[in-house]
């Protein structure tokens, strides 16, 4: 009889059911028993003669916030269980789980030399930082685990017996960036004249050689004298007057308000509040200030340090917002900034 | 761009990435006294300041 092969789990805290955001900060653990997504994924291994036999869990921002270690202590772990896969918790379209799932995924490989998937929407950041793992795209939205989860695995064995040699789009993976040359029975004059008709037919077609989207933005040039220049206040942190007058969006964000500070010193709380729905907010709620930092901004103003602060801040939602929207954004707030003179801005992630 | 995941900020072509405190607070820490966290956000700001003249 094959030996059965052993799978290790990784799972953000979510997933791992201790917590949502207020539990971000969890530190990498092992788990004692098979939850959620681990539990689902041991049931659909067991007739493979397979079995889950470690469960590791990290919170988003922890990993988010120290790469590195969390890094060093998860592999630490999965090393201990000499795994012969690793399978991270599909991240759908959550940035922060995605960038966790695909980094550490990207680590057991490179580090382990063993197979490792995970699966996300494939406009998910972590979906670049991969290589050499592989990523399975999903919905944008959580839904369909099992599917999902099921994919994976037929996906692992696959990877696990070499059997992944075709292009992400055969194999159905998300690209990697890499580029193999494969042999075809027909030239390259035969195979590029039903491109050449279709497109000019205004067919679909499919091109052989996909162009990287490079999204390289050249800087700006620096400021030549802060002590002379206008400065903005920018977030993608859903940051808004109480109650949220405009309904901006706590997450797909598709629209940016500009709001007033003339006249403020600080961002009062009570008055000010954050509806991003990707972290906890009480902090933020607490004092706005520890999101966008007027009260210090100001104080610079002052004490002549920068020339002006500009009377209005601008905010938006970065939380699983689609990268066109914003693109979209940033285009028309940098348009909105320049015609009214600001010279910088500072722009505040979350 | 002030964030506490500079990494991303800089994979993605950010220029002048300064790193915040937090996730869920860049300019802030709710673990420190009133005056403390100012003194640190303040040297964010400065932080920022200085990016941006270079």
């Amino acid at each position: 009889m094959a030996d059965q092969i052993k799978v290790v789990f990784y799972m953000n805290q979510f997933f791992a059911g201790i917590g949502g955001e207020e539990k971000a900060d969890q530190i990498p653990i092992e788990l004692e028993e098979l939850k959620g997504p681990a539990l689902a994924l041991s049931q659909v291994i067991k007739e493979s003669n397979a079995e889950v036999v470690k469960t590791v869990v990290c919170g988003d921002s922890f990993f988010g916030e120290n790469e590195e270690q969390a890094k060093k202590e998860l592999l630490g772990m999965i090393k201990a269980a000499s795994p012969d896969i690793f399978l991270a918790s599909p991240a759908f379209g959550s940035g922060r789980n995605g960038v966790a799932t695909a980094s550490i995924c990207s680590a057991v490989t490179q580090e382990l030399g063993i197979p490792a998937v995970t699966a996300m929407y494939p406009d998910n950041p972590g979906s670049e930082l991969v290589y050499p793992a592989y990523a399975l795209p999903t919905s944008n939205r959580a839904e369909k685990m099992i599917n999902v989860l099921e994919d994976m695995w037929d996906f692992a064995l696959k990877v696990k017996d070499g059997e992944v040699r075709g292009s992400a789009a055969r194999e159905n993976y998300i690209p990697r960036g890499v580029r193999k040359n494969e042999v075809d029975e027909s030239t390259a004059a035969e195979r590029v004249l039903p491109l050449l008709l279709s497109k000019i037919k205004g067919e679909a077609y499919v091109t052989e050689v996909a162009l990287p989207k490079h999204d390289a933005v050249e800087a700006p040039k620096p400021v030549t004298n802060m002590k002379k220049a206008t400065l903005a206040l920018v977030t993608e942190g859903s940051l808004v007057p109480f109650g949220n007058p405009d309904k901006l969006e706590s997450w797909w964000g598709e629209h940016w308000y500009k709001y007033s500070i003339e006249g403020l010193d600080d961002f009062e709380k009570g008055k000010y509040e954050t509806i991003h729905a990707g972290f906890e907010n009480a902090n933020i709620d607490d004092d706005p200030d520890r999101l966008l930092p007027l009260d210090v901004a100001r104080i610079a103003e002052k004490e002549g340090r920068i020339g002006k602060l500009f009377d209005i801040y601008l905010t938006t939602t970065g939380m699983e917002t689609a990268t066109s929207s914003a693109k979209r954004m940033g285009r028309e707030m940098a348009e909105f900034l320049r015609s009214e003179g600001v010279d910088a801005a500072i722009v505040t992630g979350t | 761009m002030i964030t506490a995941m500079p990494g991303i900020a800089e994979r993605i072509g950010c220029h002048r990435v300064v790193k915040g405190v937090a996730i869920n607070n860049p300019t802030g820490d709710a673990r420190l006294a009133r005056e403390e966290e100012l003194v640190q956000r303040k040297k964010i700001l400065d932080a920022s300041l200085e990016l941006l003249e270079k």
